[in-house]
């Protein structure tokens, strides 16, 4: 028993020596985000453009009110997955204006059965960055994250789960309308029909100090609806309204862009500015050559804590 | 609510006072059991039949064989089988008997008597569906055998089966017997 | 506290008079876990950030007599790879005293009980497939009499382990079993050929209201009785329960009642064994908190009803789960030993086994529905109502012989059919159809070795341009899913404590030529006594894993597995 014993802890110590060690070459991590704007999509000068077009945020009020967003994982060929989507869209039509939904097509191993394309859901809803953070939520233990349907409103946590079921949203969604308003937020946005870009421009004011150097912003690029089969209870309903697509994070990356003091001004405030080519809408049958369509489009921009993760603001912007 | 608990917490208390109590007035009577070696756990089972049984009165002379198997466990029915055809020469010259408990649950507990009676077993056959014998033995999975010796005390347990495992568990009842 | 000192004065004193008393009985067991992982990406593995995982318990019993108490340790730094993600940190998981003697047994703390048949009420851990829900609070059995039994629960039950300590549900369950055995309880009946046993129970839970549109019934409860009769050879055994409205995330927040009904009959004799089984399941998915999903705050245990296959292409590739939303589920299982000494039986008897399970979808009949009215009931349905569409067929037989003292052979075949759409387990639509064939020979040696070799070849039948299912070997035509798959297993005994085994699993029939992959797996373990240590390397394709019914999705992974298992 002894040598049993003696081999066992030396070959787990051998172990723990070869995998203890991570080598790390460069000690700062590369950024993949593009700080500079790409000036293209302005169809003329960018002189003309930074003199009339950027926005001149004092003309614009910041709502007082904490909006919501409810991030709802589903999947096209997940059966339980419609009642959420309809719960969360109903949270939204009871307070359009304070209630916002994004559908993100994820499991939490990224890409499952109820995210694949195959010859009766052909459609493919899923992106690198929606799949990413479903994997990262469904690595994370204890998130809540199980399985399709499943959902976080503002990543508020109910208990240690940053995910809850549908049923769960209603109460979630009357506490965060209901909470003081710690960031505000104000956005502008030029589109450009003829380069089909745009440029947007944020404006975050962070009224409790306390939140100041932890802070990230995220912008959604969502597609507001579109008509595609969709497995409802085990049947196949090929003309079911998917709606909010989350299509991809503006950013880029995961975790989208940090407010460090190199954003702000003499005010004390962060400007934020970005710009994005409109990307081509989803077709039904899944091919490839959607049709490029703005006003099928929208984009909610949210303010969150990089260590809770919770979204203490966040507003939508109609790209028009 | 918090009421309902502190008095089941100080009935649980009195009992224990009073086994203390009890205790003390016998503890001049009881020498002879071994601190070190482990008795049979008593758990109340249903065999094939639906007969009550407590496995602390199992009612056998002579040692005993506890078998953990299931009938999706292939090297618990290896084991088993192997055994089968041994048995008789066992039991004439050892008078050991062979309980066989599965853990099979509810999905393949209605397999046990097929099995059982498709291959001839001649063991006694205990039905533990929700695993409370498995989980007072300590198994952690199956096949696993224990060998009880005729006072109830656990003197020999095995995880795993090799064939010629048979023969090591048979060495084993020899040496219970011949003491 | 004036008690706790006269106790522990009491003990103190007990314990210097006892001398050579008996201190009571120790038991328990540990497990413990722990993989290193490497990134793969043939087969889509991929390596966790920590690198290493680690999943280990420990359960330590202690009775003394008729008291009873024990706990469990568990620790997950993280959860190993597959197993669900509400596992996490280190600490008490379990924990319960009680006393039990013939008449009463009553458990304060965390416990595990079942009422009949399990379809009201079924409290259990599965370990390896990451189940417990356990209840916490307090259980009683009384047997007042011979034949006769009362059990009574009540509890939180747990949900998730999160940061080492134990997360309940929000709701609570309560449940009363009573079972009489006529035959064991009248004296005058001891002797009568037949036998009958009657049980009934009733069982409730409580979860608060949370939705802001509908009223949702705070109390569930669920009821029902079951008969078990023999006579002679022949055992016919029949449990039925009925559910009052739960709406719920699992069944879309209707109202309708749902029932449970099984049936089973059988016959044996020595050397024959023959099973007919029948369900109906219809809305009985039946949680402690009404909105949870998957294999979470479960009350009750509702079994596919299909064979358990141990065959690792056959179990883990396209296994059936559970419908928890209803389904109509038939078998017959039979296995007849041919007798020794005959012609075909040889020297030791053969052995064959032929089982068959099928699957339907319930009618749902809404002719008589208005969806506008206020009942929220969505769809009438009856016991046994059957529609056409199929969830699930298995046919399969196994021969088993040994030809002499040193060689057997057992020949296994199934065909078996699976609803993708409905028990999705991958990317395909539509049904997978598929043949296995398997050959298991065993070896013994003369120096106490023994070596036991599987063949295993797993056929799926490939579709036209249309989507039908047509043969398995015609050209031209689609392959469904990953294809067609072989598996060869060698595992070597050296003697009572050493083994190696060796796995090659490939998937031969990718319609991707690139993935074509050999997924190889070589295992060492060493037993001894009660511990058993085992190594093992290489790749593992994804699958399922899945026990009773439950299923839970692995993915592949490679590196090394190291497990250590002792009970005392």
């Amino acid at each position: 028993m002894k040598k049993i014993f003696l081999n066992f802890v030396s070959a787990s110590a051998l172990i723990i020596t070869l995998f203890s060690c991570d080598k790390v070459e460069n000690i700062y991590p590369t950024s993949t985000f593009q700080t500079d704007l790409d000036t293209t999509f302005y169809p003329g000068n960018w002189s003309d453009y930074l003199a009339n077009e950027v926005p001149d945020f004092g003309t614009i009020t910041a709502s007082s009110d904490r909006n919501v967003i409810i991030e709802d994982f589903t999947g096209h060929n997940c059966s339980n997955c419609p009642q959420a989507a309809t719960t969360a869209h109903n949270l939204h039509e009871g307070n359009p204006d304070r209630v916002f939904v994004a559908s993100i097509h994820a499991s939490p191993q990224g890409m499952s059965a109820f995210q694949a394309t195959n010859n009766t859901y052909k459609t493919d809803f899923t992106n690198s960055v929606g799949l990413e953070t479903g994997i990262y939520f469904g690595n994370l233990a204890n998130s809540g994250f199980a399985g399709n349907p499943s959902g976080s409103v503002n990543r508020v946590k109910a208990g240690t789960a940053t995910f809850y079921p549908a049923g769960a949203w209603s109460t979630k969604v009357s506490e965060v309308l209901a909470s003081t308003l710690k960031v505000a937020m104000k956005s502008h946005l030029n589109y450009y029909e003829v380069t089909q870009g745009a440029y947007l421009h944020t404006e975050v004011e962070v009224l409790d100090n306390s939140l100041e150097g932890n802070l990230g912003m995220i912008v959604y690029l969502l597609e507001d609806s579109l008509v595609a089969s969709q497995n409802v209870s085990s049947l196949h309903v090929p003309d079911y309204v998917h709606r909010d697509i989350h299509r991809k994070n503006i950013s880029g990356q995961i975790w989208g862009r940090t407010l460090t003091p190199e954003f702000k001004d003499e005010n004390g405030k962060y400007y934020l500015d970005y710009s994005f080519a409109i990307p081509a809408q989803l077709t039904a049958d899944g091919t490839a050559t959607g049709v490029i369509n703005a006003e099928n489009m929208h984009l909610l921009i949210y303010v969150y804590d990089k260590t809770t993760h919770e979204i203490y603001q966040v507003i939508k912007q109609k790209i028009e | 609510m918090t009421n309902k608990i502190q008095i089941t917490m100080k009935n649980i208390l009195t009992l224990v006072l009073a086994f203390t109590t009890v205790f003390t007035s016998f503890s001049q009577e009881d020498h002879n059991s071994n601190m070190s070696v482990k008795q049979l756990p008593s758990v109340v089972l249903k065999d094939m039949e639906g007969n009550t049984i407590n496995t602390a009165e199992l009612g056998f002379d002579g040692p005993i064989v506890i078998s953990f198997w299931a009938t999706w466990c292939s090297p618990c029915k290896r084991e088993l089988n192997t055994i089968h055809d041994l048995y008789t020469d066992w039991q004439e010259e050892t008078g050991v008997n062979l309980v066989a408990v599965s853990i099979d649950d509810e999905k393949t507990r209605n397999s046990v008597p097929v099995y059982v009676n498709g291959k001839g077993w001649e063991y006694l056959v205990l039905m533990d569906p929700n695993g409370d014998f498995k989980r007072a033995m300590g198994v952690n999975n199956v096949p696993h055998t224990f060998l009880i010796d005729t006072n109830g005390n656990i003197v020999y347990s095995h995880n795993n089966y090799a064939p010629g495992d048979e023969d090591h568990l048979y060495e084993e009842i020899q040496k219970l017997v011949k003491k | 506290m004036k008690k706790l000192v006269f106790l522990t004065l009491l003990c103190g004193s007990t314990f210097t008079s006892l001398g050579q008393l008996d201190r009571g009985n120790f038991s328990g067991n540990m497990e413990t876990t722990f993989q290193y992982l490497n990134e793969d990406s043939l087969i889509g593995a991929t390596q966790p950030p920590s690198k290493g995982l680690l999943n280990s318990y420990m359960n330590v019993f202690y009775t003394h007599g008729n008291f009873k108490a024990g706990a469990r340790f568990e620790s997950y730094l993280p959860r190993i790879q597959g197993y669900p993600n509400s596992f996490d940190g280190t600490g008490i998981g379990m924990r319960y005293v009680g006393y039990a003697n013939d008449f009463i047994d009553v458990t304060l703390g965390n416990f595990y009980e079942q009422f009949g048949s399990g379809l009201s009420l079924r409290i259990y851990e599965d370990r390896a497939l990451g189940f417990d829900n356990m209840l916490d609070g307090v259980k009683i059995k009384l047997r007042p009499y011979k034949g006769i039994a009362f059990k009574g629960v009540y509890g939180n039950q747990r949900l998730a382990f999160a940061g080492g300590k134990v997360v309940n549900s929000g709701g609570i369950v309560r449940g009363f079993d009573g079972e009489v055995h006529f035959n064991e309880t009248f004296e005058k009946l001891a002797d009568k050929k037949l036998d009958v046993t009657i049980g009934g129970s009733f069982v409730s839970k409580y979860q608060a209201n949370d939705d802001p549109e509908l009223i949702l019934p705070e109390n569930v409860g669920v009821y029902g009785g079951r008969i078990l009769m023999r006579y002679q050879r022949f055992t016919l055994e029949g449990e039925y329960v009925q559910k009052g409205q739960d709406p719920s995330q699992d069944n879309g927040k209707n109202f309708n009642p749902g029932f449970a009904t099984i049936i089973n009959a059988g016959y044996s004799q020595k050397g024959l064994g023959i099973l007919l089984s029948a369900k109906s399941v219809d809305n009985m998915s039946y949680r402690s908190d009404r909105n949870q999903q998957l294999q979470n705050a479960l009350i009750n245990y509702l079994p596919s009803m299909n064979k358990t296959h141990t065959y690792n292409l056959v179990s883990s590739l396209y296994p059936y789960a559970t419908q928890p939303i209803g389904e109509i589920a038939f078998q017959a299982d039979v296995l007849y030993t041919i007798p020794k000494g005959t012609a075909v039986g040889g020297k030791y008897g053969t052995t064959i086994g032929v089982n068959y399970s099928t699957a339907y979808r319930p009618m749902r009949h809404t002719s008589t529905i208005n969806p506008l009215d206020s009942s929220g009931v969505t769809y009438t349905t009856k016991p046994f109502d059957m529609s056409d569409s199929l969830y699930w067929r298995d046919f399969n037989f196994n021969i088993s012989k040994k030809f002499t003292k040193k060689f057997n052979m057992i020949l296994s075949y199934y065909n078996m059919t699976l609803n993708n759409d409905v028990a999705t387990v991958t990317k395909e639509t539509g049904d997978i159809k598929f043949q296995t064939v398997v050959l298991e020979a065993g070896f013994k040696f003369k120096n106490k070795s023994s070596l036991r070799t599987e063949v295993q070849l797993m056929f799926v039948k490939k579709r036209d341009s249309l989507g039908q299912n047509v043969g398995f070997f015609e050209r031209g035509t689609k392959v469904v899913d990953n294809g067609d798959w072989a598996t060869v297993v060698l595992e070597y005994t050296i003697n009572s404590n050493w083994f190696i085994s060796v796995m090659d699993q490939y998937n031969y029939g990718n319609k991707d030529s690139g993935k074509r992959a050999h997924h190889p797996y070589a295992s060492i373990g060493y037993i001894r006594g009660a511990t058993r240590v085992t190594a093992n390397y290489g790749r593992q394709r994804a699958g399922l894993f899945c026990v009773g019914g439950i299923c839970r999705p692995v993915p592949a992974s490679n590196g090394l597995t190291l497990s250590v298992t002792h009970s005392f």
